[in-house]
């Protein structure tokens, strides 16, 4: 019976196309012809596979024509450069993952051990070492491929496998660790074992010295002529198990080659898992025709026989992805961590063809020939049994071929199960989405079993392809076995999601950093061509000159608005000036400011002609626009009731601008009768109370100043203490400085003394407490004034017009502004909340 | 027009065109602002402070004259570290001072006299002659604010924990409203401050530009 790779349907055996759908069943590709007719053959006739030519499938010229030096790996494949990079990615993943994989693999296991170490013949155990090979086939195939001899190599795996120099021995020791790891399947099983399918590999000769005790006539006549590719020849088995096994087996050596010696031991005691079960059922199902214009390699055929898959049912696993791949993932690192050691593991041991048969339970299983035992071990088993040295290079080499065209070729991705495609990473979906829709096309009918031709002598011609001569002329006849679907070249993203599937790599869960790496490694020309101007770009710097331009321009702008808005001025003071705010005073809503003016000034008009009044200017240049006129107004009121006026400062600042302040009225008041300055008291708090020695004070200014300290000016003498004080104010731009003076002058003055604090508009609310606290707690703080507007209405008050009072036509209309921004920003916020 | 009133409005501008982001005009202006406020700093201290210390007290040598200079001779002395153990002599000296200052003074200056001045509130309608006047005062409302905002302001800053007893619940809402009270009295708070500050900063803009208009004879 036939299943047709197209629709499924079941066909008789014998039958060429299919009756459902009129496909071909199995074709015969044209390179199979070329080689028939290079060779001067006639056609084989092959059971059930057509003789019509399969153009898609089949290469347009010999094998050997595209091989590359042997000890160079090229690329021989035109893969995209963002597969390229992820399965970079994807190697050093698997890199990381396989860390803890022992570095040595030159010690094969040995064949005792593994012989011991044969599990039974159960389907589930099979399952079980199988599992564990697969998913760690793929994984050694990216680290064992540079080692690869390329010679043979498919111009489309090159570029996949050939990264890493890989010494061929160290594939050797996995193949027989792989072997070990297969339980041994019942020797009278008709299915020709792998031991007999690798010797087949060899000349007939070595093939009848290497195996052991396996018998002779259960390897098909066809497979002992064909030599080369006796494995991708053999018929595959009609059941879908057969071809789990098919694509199980075929990188199996390639696992084992990073991981030798191991394979008897963990195999026989762990199960599969549903996930792999329901892998290997999907990728058996979905082999992939060649996208449009792309050929496709016959040796790819090898892996093509995945489509003999598990029926569909073993699809729908009730496991989830991330399960498995953290099972598997942890499964990897505990057997990868367990020393292997047996050696003189180069002779196969029959067991892999016996757990084989065990799996299938078919009589005959097209399976995959064993790339790295292709490549490695067979070489080996040569030089043991003493075979010729030169037949050993040439037989390793045209293996090594095939495992590459096993291994490194991408092999078809299977379509994702719906219960998988959660799992699924968005990248993967992405690149999965980009792929052409005629390769979707090609790429999607599932084949889950496909009809493979019987066991069948070859003629002569095949046995002449062997490759002790042309390895690589000798194309696989496993395409030929194979539908063009299954032959079809998979993608990149394919092969990625493939390989991540049997590695057990963990899907990468920063999938937009997966995406961003994609996007960097796949385009280095453009970002390494043109780095430096780019950021130069990003970040100019402007130049001097164009700093200044800019700075005129922006002066000249503000004095255009200036003159502008001076016939506006002109209206403004009219509205807003000091006209108007006299008028203003006049109105009940001015009895606020009228009454903290008039609390503040009680003080000042309780003042004695004569006493003394210790005026502190605490602000600096920074605040002195708004301090200053306030300052001012204040001294001129103390000076007015004839009081004699000290100022000091507790900012460093202060000292010169009350200096300044006292030579504004040095005219009417002179310095050093009227005022005087005592300068800065440093130390803020401990300054405060520096004026316990008020008398020793120095004079600010000296020796410019009428005398050095106040003791020793002449109109000073009566002044020796704090308490010679009859009031204090502190004029401050800041609370901090106010608080200084609240908090340790009562102390000083035994709470007889009272202040008065003239502050800015900012410090104002501030000090709003300690004025009101005044009451319950005497000679604390008995008035407050602050702003530009007290200060003028101040100048008001006493009848003394001044800088304060000019500023109030501006100071007004800057408050209306304020008012617009921020009746405006209220505006803005609630239709901003309003859906 | 003087020169240093040309230097003032170019330095003027050179400040403003920060407006414009940062460039060398601004910082050629700020260096000199920073520059000469530390050279004057520098000048003061050494004009008003130190050498009239040592004038003192070579003139009139005394305890009060002659500690101060000890002092800071074993504050200077830190880096020898034979003698930095004595460093620490004056650094107990001006840190205990200082810390018994500041802490006095703000525990008797500011938070008692707050406490007082709060709890010697009235709400209380017999405070006033009349009682249209209770109503109609600024002192009562002003007092009302006052006790509602430190009522609020204390509860929201309360540590909240699970409360227990058949009062919990009761005791939970009340927590709950008062510090949304709180909360919105900060924030009035915190506008009214800001608001301030926003007029100060004008006053100093209006005081510049008319100086300005004033020089170039725009006003």
């Amino acid at each position: 019976m036939a299943i047709c790779p197209n629709c499924g349907t079941s066909n008789p055996a014998g039958s060429t196309r299919c009756t459902q759908c009129g496909q071909p069943l199995e074709v015969i590709p044209n390179w199979l012809e070329l080689l028939l007719a290079r060779y001067g053959e006639a056609m084989p006739a092959f059971e059930g596979i057509s003789a019509e030519r399969a153009s898609a499938v089949a290469p347009t010229k010999p094998f050997v024509a595209q091989r590359p030096a042997p000890e160079q790996p090229q690329p021989s494949r035109e893969v995209a450069p963002e597969d390229v990079e992820l399965l970079e990615e994807l190697e050093r993943l698997k890199q990381l993952s396989g860390s803890e994989q022992p570095a040595s693999a030159e010690t094969p296991p040995s064949a005792e051990t593994s012989a011991a170490a044969a599990p039974s013949t159960a389907p589930k155990e099979v399952d079980d070492w199988l599992a564990e090979l697969r998913a760690l086939q793929e994984k050694a195939a990216l680290d064992a491929a540079p080692a690869m001899p390329s010679e043979e190599r498919p111009p489309e795996t090159a570029p996949q496998v050939s990264r890493e120099p890989h010494p061929e021995r160290e594939t050797s020791p996995s193949l027989e660790s792989l072997v070990e790891a297969a339980p041994t399947p019942p020797a009278e099983t008709p299915l020709p074992s792998l031991e007999e399918r690798l010797s087949a590999l060899t000349s007939p000769a070595e093939t009848a010295e290497t195996e052991e005790g396996t018998p002779a006539q259960s390897v098909p006549e066809w497979l002992q002529e064909l030599g080369l590719v006796q494995a991708e020849q053999a018929p595959a088995p009609p059941s879908g198990e057969s071809g789990e096994l098919g694509e199980t087996l075929g990188p199996l050596p390639v696992v084992e080659a990073e991981r030798p010696g191991e394979a008897g031991e963990v195999s026989a005691d762990e199960d599969i898992p549903d996930w792999l079960r329901r892998l290997i059922a999907i990728s058996s199902q979905t082999p992939e025709a060649p996208p449009a214009g792309e050929e496709a390699e016959p040796t790819q055929a090898l892996v093509r026989s995945e489509p003999e898959a598990p029926p569909a049912a073993e699809l729908t696993a009730e496991e989830e992805l991330p399960d498995w791949l953290r099972e598997l993932e942890a499964a990897q690192t505990a057997r990868l961590s367990t020393p292997t050691a047996p050696a003189a593991s180069e002779v196969i041991p029959p067991r892999v063809d016996e757990a084989a048969k065990a799996a299938t339970g078919v009589p005959e299983t097209v399976v995959p020939p064993l790339p790295q035992a292709a490549e490695a071990g067979v070489p080996a088993v040569q030089q043991e049994e003493g075979s010729p040295a030169g037949a050993e290079e040439q037989t390793a080499d045209w293996l090594a071929e095939l495992e590459a065209l096993v291994e490194r070729p991408p092999v078809a991705p299977p379509p994702p199960p719906p219960a998988e495609e959660e799992e699924v990473p968005d990248w993967l979906r992405e690149l999965t989405a980009e792929k052409p829709a005629a390769e979707r096309a090609v790429q999607a009918p599932a084949v889950p079993e496909v009809p493979q031709p019987e066991a069948a002598p070859l003629p002569e011609w095949v046995s002449r392809l062997r490759p002790t001569e042309l390895t690589a002329e000798a194309p696989s006849v496993e395409a030929a076995a194979v539908p063009p679907e299954a032959s079809a070249a998979p993608s990149g993203e394919d092969v990625i999601e493939t390989l991540r599937a049997r590695l057990g790599v963990p899907q990468v869960p920063d999938v937009e950093g997966a995406e961003m790496f994609r996007e960097i490694v796949g385009e280095p020309a453009e970002m390494a061509s043109t780095p430096v101007p780019e950021e130069v770009e990003m970040a100019p710097r402007r130049s001097l000159a164009s700093v200044i331009i800019w700075a005129l321009i922006f002066a000249a702008l503000l004095l255009g608005i200036a003159i502008l808005s001076l016939a506006v001025l002109t209206r403004i003071q009219e509205l807003l000036g000091a006209t108007a705010f006299q008028r203003f005073l006049n109105t009940p809503a001015a009895a606020g400011l009228l009454a903290s003016l008039e609390g503040f000034r009680k003080p000042v008009t309780a003042i004695h002609p004569g006493e003394v009044v210790l005026l502190s200017i605490d602000y600096t240049p920074a605040t002195a626009a708004e301090m200053q006129p306030l300052a001012s107004v204040v001294l001129r009121d103390l000076l007015a009731q004839r009081a004699r006026v000290l100022t000091v400062s507790l900012q460093p600042e202060g000292a010169p601008l009350a200096q300044q302040l006292l030579e504004g009225v040095a005219g009417t008041y002179p310095y050093g009768e009227a005022t005087l300055n005592l300068g800065y008291l440093p130390g803020e708090a401990i300054g405060v109370r520096s004026l316990a020695h008020l008398r020793t004070r120095p004079v600010y200014g000296w020796p410019h100043a009428p005398c050095r300290s106040l003791g020793e000016c002449p109109g000073w003498k009566d002044v020796q203490r704090i308490e010679d004080i009859a009031l204090f104010i502190t004029v401050a731009d800041s609370a901090e400085s106010a608080r200084w003076w609240i908090e340790q002058l009562p102390r000083m003055s035994s709470g007889a003394l009272p202040m008065l604090a003239a502050v800015s508009a900012a410090a104002l609310p501030t000090m709003r407490p300690y004025l009101i606290s005044a009451a319950a707690a005497p000679s604390r703080l008995t008035g407050l004034i602050g702003g530009m507007m007290m200060a003028a209405t101040y100048e008001v008050y006493t009848g003394s017009p001044g800088r304060a009072l000019d500023m109030v036509a501006a100071q007004s209309a800057a408050h209306l502004g304020l008012v617009a921004v921020a009746l405006a920003g209220i505006f803005a916020g609630i239709r901003a909340r309003t859906p | 027009m003087s020169a240093e009133t040309i230097l003032a409005a170019v330095l003027t501008f050179m400040i403003w065109s920060y407006i414009l982001g940062d460039n060398p005009a601004f910082r050629i202006a700020e260096h000199i602002l920073v520059g000469t406020a530390a050279g004057y700093v520098a000048v003061l201290a050494w004009g008003h402070i130190i050498w009239p210390a040592l004038h003192a007290m070579w003139s009139q040598p005394s305890p009060a004259t002659v500690l101060p200079f000890l002092l800071c001779a074993l504050l200077a002395a830190r880096p020898w570290p034979l003698l930095r153990p004595w460093a620490a002599v004056s650094l107990a000296f001006l840190i205990g001072v200082g810390s018994a200052l500041a802490v006095g003074g703000a525990l008797f200056g500011t938070l008692w006299s707050q406490v007082l001045a709060t709890a010697s509130l009235s709400l209380n309608p017999a405070d006033w002659d009349e009682a249209q006047m209770f109503l109609t005062s600024n002192a009562f409302w002003q007092n009302l604010a006052i006790v509602i905002g430190t009522i609020g302001t204390f509860c929201y800053f309360t540590f909240r924990i699970r409360p227990g007893g058949p009062l919990r619940d009761l005791r939970a809402a009340f927590i709950r409203f008062w510090s949304g009270v709180g909360l919105w009295m900060m924030m009035i708070t915190l506008g009214a401050l800001f608001a301030s500050a926003a007029m100060s900063r004008f006053t100093l803009l209006i005081d510049r530009v008319q100086w300005l208009l004033g020089i170039f004879e725009l006003r």
